[in-house]
């Protein structure tokens, strides 16, 4: 694959830089309206690049170099939030009841979760306790469960998030499991090209977008999608990484590079000549089909009101919207090395409208 | 006290694989113990204490078990995934999604749950065979060569403290342990044994060993019993968290000596030391091993939310309750 060595590191550069990165962003938990989280990362990147920072109404961080003379304006969308679970009351027995979209309850018994500095397990019945009938029921929904946080009890508002409490950890040579690597995976990618480039083509027009709300329903690029004005968009996220338990045909391996989305929000042709920019600079892509809705930002940012193209790249993640998600860096390290090569194209090298 | 729980709740030691823990707790008695008579370890791994005795004569016994649940690989998927069986009462729905270790060395793994969005059923309970470990493997030679068969899976769980209380994986027994050893500290009299008994969590294999051995006047035995105060017991709580140290009238396999028993009580009341009735009849401790031999036994447990999974809830103030009874008991039983 890439420069990567023969036992245990890589020798890359890029990889390094991009587990740095996965590592820091993790120290970073941000739910849904807590992007800006993000800010100050973000910030010092801008600075240092040359690029302006600022933040929309609905928290979308946007990071701007307006080309010299502009022929090409490109929209690089990453969302910054993370699934998280969502407290609704303390009850008189101290544990904090919540809501979980989008995340699978029947793991989160027993597990251990974080609010500031405060530590708590989901409730369970222990083995010893449960009679027959209760061994056969079903699994308990978001709604049975509790957060204990022991004594003294924490001030939980409604509404706050609460975290999965999960350290990263490396897993064999390549993978590392944490919480929120989607999307910290695609973000630490998207950091570590920006910080690794030494200039950007001065006839392209690049906006970073950290997103807000996608978690919850897409809300930063729906908003964004009213106001920014880009010719085409190119969204990184994350994929069905194959354990041996997704079906095949919607699920991709780890290992083998980030996916370019197929299907009406990702487009085709952008997508293939997407894939040859990869495979000049080295970087193995796979595809993934996307017949309907691909399932992130793009599906709202295509209908800016002067129309946009689209291209989803996304990076295969084990275990989406658990405690400990998987990915392989060298992934990670493949998607930073394409977009290094984006940002350095001229704008004629990009497909022009049909 | 914390510093000491916190090394003993991360050690690693799923039934018979107690090796670690042992460690431990041998490198304390031995470099700040007391003057002991003996000290050994028997062919199945108790760590036996003694303190003006011989063996098989009539003493006081003290006992903690040192393994905690956890699983062993049994297998592997083409993906280099690991299969596991529990050893010890794990419910599998607690195993699901958590991040553990594996063999020893360890190394980290998680057992992963395939994402909400592909997911046909979203009601059934998980299952052991639903419950498959990544360690980073990218086949199943591979998998083989990182896991041999037979390695011992924990889960991997940081020690928390607060000023109130304390959480962390593997507290039962490991609190029982921390409160021997505490008690050890205190250079208590003979005739005394402490045993760290082994593979409790698979029918009390090593107390077994322990009590035909020893055949103690009576065994006292120190655990870590549930608690669940918290969601759907309420007041109907086996013990209640913050209640203080819990004494068992009946388990499923125990009929505590009720002299005993009526004495812990009356220590207790008049040390002014928290104290509650272990309601309900099920679950089981070392002392089985005993009561089986004939031997009197009675027990003191530390009520603990969410045990026999990746992380339990301790009360600063039971453990503490638990280990001054534990104490005055002793100290009263050598003035006897």
């Amino acid at each position: 694959m890439t420069n990567s060595g023969a036992e245990g590191e890589s020798s890359s550069a890029l990889f390094t830089a991009c587990l740095s990165w996965l590592l820091r962003l993790a120290a970073l938990p941000a739910a849904s309206g807590q992007e800006e989280r993000l800010w100050p990362v973000l910030a010092e990147l801008a600075r240092k690049k040359g690029f302006s920072i600022q933040r929309d109404r609905i928290g979308n961080i946007l990071c701007e170099r307006p080309a010299t003379v502009s022929r090409l304006r490109i929209l690089l969308a990453v969302h910054g939030d993370q699934v998280a679970l969502w407290a609704k009351e303390t009850g008189q027995d101290g544990g904090v009841r919540f809501r979980a979209p989008g995340v699978d309850p029947r793991f989160l018994p027993g597990l251990v979760v974080r609010h500031g500095e405060r530590f708590g397990v989901v409730s369970f019945r222990p083995p010893h306790l449960l009679n027959a009938q209760q061994g056969e029921t079903s699994a308990p929904k978001d709604t049975d469960l509790v957060v204990d946080f022991g004594s003294p009890p924490p001030q939980v508002r409604p509404g706050e998030p609460m975290f999965f409490a999960s350290w990263p950890r490396r897993l064999g040579r390549w993978r590392l499991a944490a919480a929120g690597l989607d999307n910290r995976a695609s973000l630490a990618a998207v950091l570590a090209a920006w910080e690794t480039l030494p200039t950007l083509a001065e006839d392209v027009s690049w906006t970073i977008a950290v997103t807000a709300a996608e978690e919850v329903g897409r809300y930063g690029a729906k908003f964004l999608s009213l106001r920014a004005h880009f010719d085409l968009a190119l969204v990184l996220d994350v994929t069905f990484g194959r354990s041996g338990r997704e079906p095949e045909d919607l699920s991709l391996p780890l290992g083998r590079g980030p996916a370019i989305g197929l299907g009406p929000n990702s487009d085709p042709r952008l997508g293939a000549w997407l894939a040859e920019q990869a495979r000049t600079v080295g970087c193995p892509v796979q595809w993934e089909i996307l017949p309907e809705d691909s399932g992130t930002d793009g599906w709202y940012l295509e209908q800016q009101p002067e129309g946009a193209r689209v291209v989803t790249c996304s990076i295969p993640l084990r275990y989406m919207h658990s405690a400990q998600e998987v990915v392989d860096v060298r992934d990670v390290e493949v998607t930073a090395l394409l977009l290094l090569a984006l940002f350095q194209l001229p704008a004629e090298a990009f497909p022009r409208a049909w | 006290m914390v510093e000491r729980l916190q090394r003993l709740s991360e050690a690693r030691g799923v039934p018979g694989h107690e090796g670690a823990v042992r460690a431990i707790l041998q490198s304390w008695i031995e470099s700040e113990g007391p003057a002991v008579d003996r000290v050994f370890t028997d062919p199945l791994g108790n760590l036996y204490v003694g303190i003006g005795v011989e063996e098989a004569s009539p003493a006081l016994l003290l006992a903690a078990h040192m393994d905690e649940v956890g699983f062993l690989v049994s297998g592997y998927t083409e993906e280099g995934l690991l299969r596991i069986r529990p050893s010890g009462g794990i419910d599998p729905e607690v195993a699901f999604g958590k991040p553990v270790q594996v063999g020893d060395p360890a190394i980290p793994g998680v057992i992963g749950v395939p994402p909400p969005h592909l997911a046909k059923d979203r009601t059934a309970r998980p299952r052991i065979e639903d419950c498959l470990v990544d360690i980073g493997a990218e086949d199943r030679d591979t998998a083989m060569t990182m896991a041999p068969l037979g390695a011992m899976v924990t889960f991997d769980t940081r020690f928390v403290a607060t000023e109130s209380c304390w959480l962390g994986k593997a507290l039962d027994d490991r609190l029982g342990c921390l409160l021997l050893w505490e008690l050890l500290a205190t250079r208590p009299q003979g005739p005394l044994w402490c045993v760290f008994t082994v593979q409790e969590e698979v029918g009390l294999r090593g107390a077994v060993i322990a009590a035909r051995r020893l055949r103690p006047a009576l065994a006292l035995i120190v655990e870590a019993t549930p608690a669940t105060d918290v969601g759907e017991e309420g007041e109907l709580s086996l013990t209640r968290w913050g209640g203080g140290a819990a004494l068992t009238l009946v388990d499923r396999r125990t009929l505590p000596s009720w002299d005993i028993t009526e004495h812990l009580v009356e220590i207790a009341e008049s040390e002014g030391i928290p104290w509650q009735w272990r309601r309900g009849v099920g679950g089981t401790t070392d002392g089985a091993a005993f009561f089986a031999e004939g031997i009197p036994t009675a027990t003191i447990s530390v009520p603990c939310r969410y045990i026999h999974g990746p992380a339990a809830l301790a009360a600063t103030a039971d453990v503490l309750a638990a280990g001054a009874l534990l104490r005055q008991f002793v100290h009263r039983w050598r003035k006897t």
